[in-house]
């Protein structure tokens, strides 16, 4: 009698566990595996290694502070964090303001071109590292070719056009470089944004300037912050620009920079890293608390087209507005590709026009084109699957610790490449488990776990956006939890999905610093052929490789918003 | 739409799978040989080339990066590292990796002077060439009457902002310089010229700018200098009259590599008059061996003054030097 009701008991308990839909969290297993391994590895060595004092060994015995130490004493470090400090808020409010508006013309804006301003708006961003910033130096440096002209103009005004060298060049350099992360998910956020709230303001009587302040960019904010923690991250961390425009003005890049090159000491360039990871936490903190304030849904179950300006002044502002900032933005890689057809550009003007340094790139790279497309792709891809489903969890499930996964996810981005290469060699070569050293497979998994946050980001801004309501409509009419996900979210998320799909790829295409510590003769990449031509001196050869990467990255977007066809426009809405 | 999407990832990932069976094979006769280079591309291939002819069953691959990326990457990898030979990193970075590279007499091993190799009795690294500081001049910014002729006058005012060198921070030769300049005129003067002149963090970028006239004046390795010259920059090159000096580049063998054998072949042939030759005219280096003329356009060693230079002093102070000389910059 006993034994039998335990039983059925249990029975039922069985039951119910196999009647709860357990699909979501067997799909969920599988990639917080691989975040387990993968990426709480790198940062669990990095904070190990930052506590064990100078050199490559970590302690555990002996952990202190000694590495943070320099942090008090030294004014060049507190210069340097200050440096850092100063440079990425800055870029961060100069990219905001060259981008927010360039993403509200091409959204509402009735105007040609849209196709091309989406395409050609993403490519600042693959500014290959060096020869980007030494072509500010070849524009605006002392003997710079548009200083020259500029100063020749201005010079009888009695105004001076100063060299490009110092904090305000790199800032501007930065905010120039990463503008396109606002522009472009501000842009989808702007034409995502359900029109019905706006139309009733302006039934109600609102004036224009007044709907803008208090409905458009308020639904733009989530997207403007996941926009502005990109610029954030990536200004803290560029160690290129700096180190060619700076002069003697440092950031913390460069403190890491001379700790692993000069010292070889690993531990302390960790400490410094960990220093940019608090920053950047803090960072996105505050970015998380501003967008949380309020509720967002700028898709829900009602809909309405967008009514576009049309005005011929609105046009025309529209137009020569984005046709400004892109050739501005466009001068590096325009000198880039001016400089492949040459030899060299020391002078005012570039000399000894030749075609060899593209010539010789069939014979030369033929496989690192093969292995920079196939890494780069094939990485895409997987970021785009993980990303999208931590940021489901994060934002749909809410665990406890929501933070935390959020944090781990952005913290092998802000972390130097270096870094993370060095935890995952000494993880996974030589004699271990898992022997990767030299395959494909470690560049990959280092891509992922540092490209992820693009698709992340994206994801938890479109997710953020979308009324729960329609997903929940779902699940009442019987649905269960995949078919919801895959008919109902999913379609509403993708284009969030593709636009950090399309930034991963365009970004992992140039991406130098963890595969210079990985490749193998096997696994050479272009950017790797560029870094050695660049610093050998052949800037020619270097500007081709480059330029061949800009033209893939281009073709790839603009065949990625044809092929979206009529929803081009989605192509970078993230919700 | 999103069914050709997972096909698309299902295809490139069975297409990829046999890419990540990995792990290189080991064979007891030498086929195969890794070099971790931070020489220069075309060098690198030249040594290669003229090596395989010689052992045209080795097949070798070259992996290229900054020294000390390179050096980063060997600790990683520990204890099994992929590389079998390190070449041309500052003999001082030897010093600091010792544990890391393995000793073994080279077949040439007589002909190179104890002074540009290990003194030791296998040494574990042989000299590849001199990098000697020296001062690249901008010709169309400066008259042959204005030029600096030694350390001390670089904190003449006149050269206020015209002056361009490497953070010490960031390598072995920019380290060199200061201490060289500490040495002869003690830190006091190190903070006229942290006054006077710009300390930047990327290597590249000096002789660079003073061959595109952004600087008149920048401190770097003569090798530097002649290839700039050779290219048809206006530049010209001063070796301080108080003396520069005697540093080197090596090549050795790493500890603990997958081709044993073939390292010590190749460290055989580093070690040879061809290789010298090739070092010499494909970068217009100057090398260590001693039957060799100075490179290209640059003075052979007779007309250049020597600082003594005592590496065993200058790796003590290292830490400390630079990080006082660093604090200094603004």
């Amino acid at each position: 009698m006993a034994a039998d009701s335990t039983r059925t008991q249990t029975e039922s308990r069985i039951e119910r566990l196999l009647q709860k839909d357990w699909t979501p969290y067997l799909i969920f297993a599988l990639p917080l595996l691989f975040l387990v391994l993968f990426l709480f590895w790198p940062l669990a060595t990095t904070v190990l290694r930052a506590l064990s004092g100078p050199g490559f060994d970590i302690d555990l015995g002996n952990l202190s502070l000694e590495n943070f130490n320099r942090f008090v004493t030294s004014p060049m470090y507190q210069r340097s964090l200050r440096n850092s400090f100063v440079v990425s808020v800055s870029s961060v409010v100069f990219a905001s303001l060259i981008g927010l508006p360039m993403g509200y013309f091409v959204a509402r804006v009735k105007m040609p071109f849209k196709n091309l301003f989406l395409s050609i708006g993403i490519l600042p961003i693959i500014m290959p590292s060096f020869i980007g910033a030494f072509s500010w130096v070849i524009l605006l440096g002392r003997q710079g070719i548009i200083r020259h002209f500029l100063n020749q103009i201005f010079m009888p005004f009695g105004i001076v056009i100063p060299s490009i060298y110092g904090l305000w060049g790199i800032i501007f350099a930065m905010s120039l470089t990463y503008f396109p992360f606002v522009f472009l998910l501000s842009y989808g956020a702007f034409s995502a944004a359900n029109p019905m709230l706006e139309e009733a303001a302006m039934m109600m009587g609102a004036r224009r300037p007044r709907i803008m302040r208090t409905i458009t960019l308020p639904l733009v904010i989530p997207s403007l912050g996941a926009g502005a923690i990109l610029v954030f991250i990536r200004s803290m961390g560029n160690y290129g620009i700096p180190a060619i425009l700076g002069g003697d003005q440092y950031v913390l890049p460069t403190l890491t920079y001379f700790r692993v090159t000069g010292f070889w000491d690993l531990n302390s360039a960790a400490a410094i890293a960990m220093v940019s990871v608090a920053i950047t936490g803090a960072a996105l903190l505050l970015q998380k608390y501003v967008i949380s304030r309020r509720e967002y849904e700028t898709v829900s179950s009602s809909r309405s087209e967008q009514h576009l300006h049309t005005h011929w002044l609105a046009r025309l502002i529209a137009v020569a507005y984005c046709t400004l900032v892109l050739i501005v933005a466009m001068l590096p890689n325009i000198t880039i590709i001016i400089m492949s057809f040459f030899e060299q550009w020391r002078g005012l003007f570039p000399t000894g026009f030749t075609l060899e340094n593209y010539l010789r790139i069939p014979r030369m790279v033929s496989s690192e084109i093969f292995n920079s497309l196939f890494l780069s792709i094939t990485a895409s891809f997987i970021t785009a699957v993980l990303g999208c489903m931590v940021a489901y969890i994060t934002e749909r499930r809410r665990p406890k610790g929501a933070v935390i996964l959020d944090l781990a996810v952005m913290a092998p981005f802000i972390l130097p490449g270096i870094v993370v290469s060095v935890a995952l060699l000494s993880a996974f070569s030589g004699d271990t488990v898992l022997p990767l050293g030299g395959t494909f497979m470690i560049i990959l998994i280092a891509f992922v776990v540092r490209r992820t946050p693009y698709v992340f980001r994206s994801v938890v801004a479109s997710l953020t956006q979308l009324d729960e309501t329609l997903e929940e409509s779902s699940m009442i009419m019987g649905a269960n939890w995949l078919y919801t996900f895959r008919r109902v979210t999913l379609p509403l998320i993708m284009s969030g999905i593709i636009a950090g799909t399309i930034l991963t790829f365009a970004t992992l295409l140039q991406e130098l610093s963890t595969t210079i510590l990985l490749y193998s003769a096997r696994t050479r990449t272009v950017p790797v052929r560029i870094f050695s031509a660049v610093q050998d001196g052949y800037f020619g050869q270097g500007a081709a490789l480059s330029v061949m990467l800009l033209v893939t990255v281009f073709i790839v977007v603009y065949a990625m918003n044809r092929m979206l066809g009529r929803s081009i426009s989605s192509s970078f809405k993230l919700g | 739409m999103l069914r050709r999407v997972w096909l698309v990832v299902l295809a490139v990932l069975v297409i990829a799978a046999p890419m990540f069976a990995g792990g290189a094979a080991e064979d007891a006769e030498p086929t195969s040989l890794t070099v971790w280079s931070a020489a220069a591309e075309d060098e690198a291939d030249a040594l290669v080339e003229a090596f395989s002819e010689q052992y045209p069953e080795i097949s070798v691959d070259v992996i290229r990066a900054g020294s000390g990326e390179l050096l980063t990457r060997l600790r990683a990898e520990q204890p099994n590292p992929a590389g079998d030979i390190l070449l041309g990193i500052a003999k001082e970075a030897f010093d600091d990796n010792y544990d890391l590279f393995r000793g073994y007499v080279a077949a040439h091993h007589d002909e190179i002077p104890a002074e540009v190799r290990d003194d030791a009795a296998e040494p574990r690294y042989y000299g590849f060439s001199m990098p000697l500081q020296a001062f690249m001049i901008n010709t169309e910014l400066l008259d042959e009457e204005d030029y600096p002729r030694t350390w001390e006058a670089l904190i003449d005012s006149k050269y206020e902002g015209e002056l361009i060198l490497a953070n010490p921070a960031l390598s072995g030769s920019a380290y060199a310089q200061i201490y060289m300049m500490h040495g002869l005129y003690g830190f006091d003067f190190l903070e006229e010229v942290a006054r006077q002149a710009v300390f930047v963090s990327s290597s590249t970028a000096v002789p660079e700018s003073v061959a595109r006239g952004e600087y008149a004046i920048g401190v770097t390795g003569e090798g530097n200098i002649a290839r700039y010259i050779n290219e048809g920059a206006p530049v010209t090159y001063v070796y301080p009259e108080d003396g520069t000096g005697r540093r080197f580049d090596a090549s050795g063998i790493i500890e603990g590599g997958p081709n044993p054998r073939a390292a010590e072949l190749f460290m055989d042939f580093m070690t040879s008059e061809d290789a010298y030759q090739i070092i010499l005219e494909t970068r217009d280096r100057r090398v260590v061996h001693p039957g060799f003329p100075g490179p290209g356009p640059l003075p052979s060693l007779d007309e250049i003054t020597f600082f003594t230079y005592d590496a065993e002093e200058a790796a003590a102070m290292r830490d400390d030097l630079t990080n006082r000389f660093s604090d200094l910059i603004e």
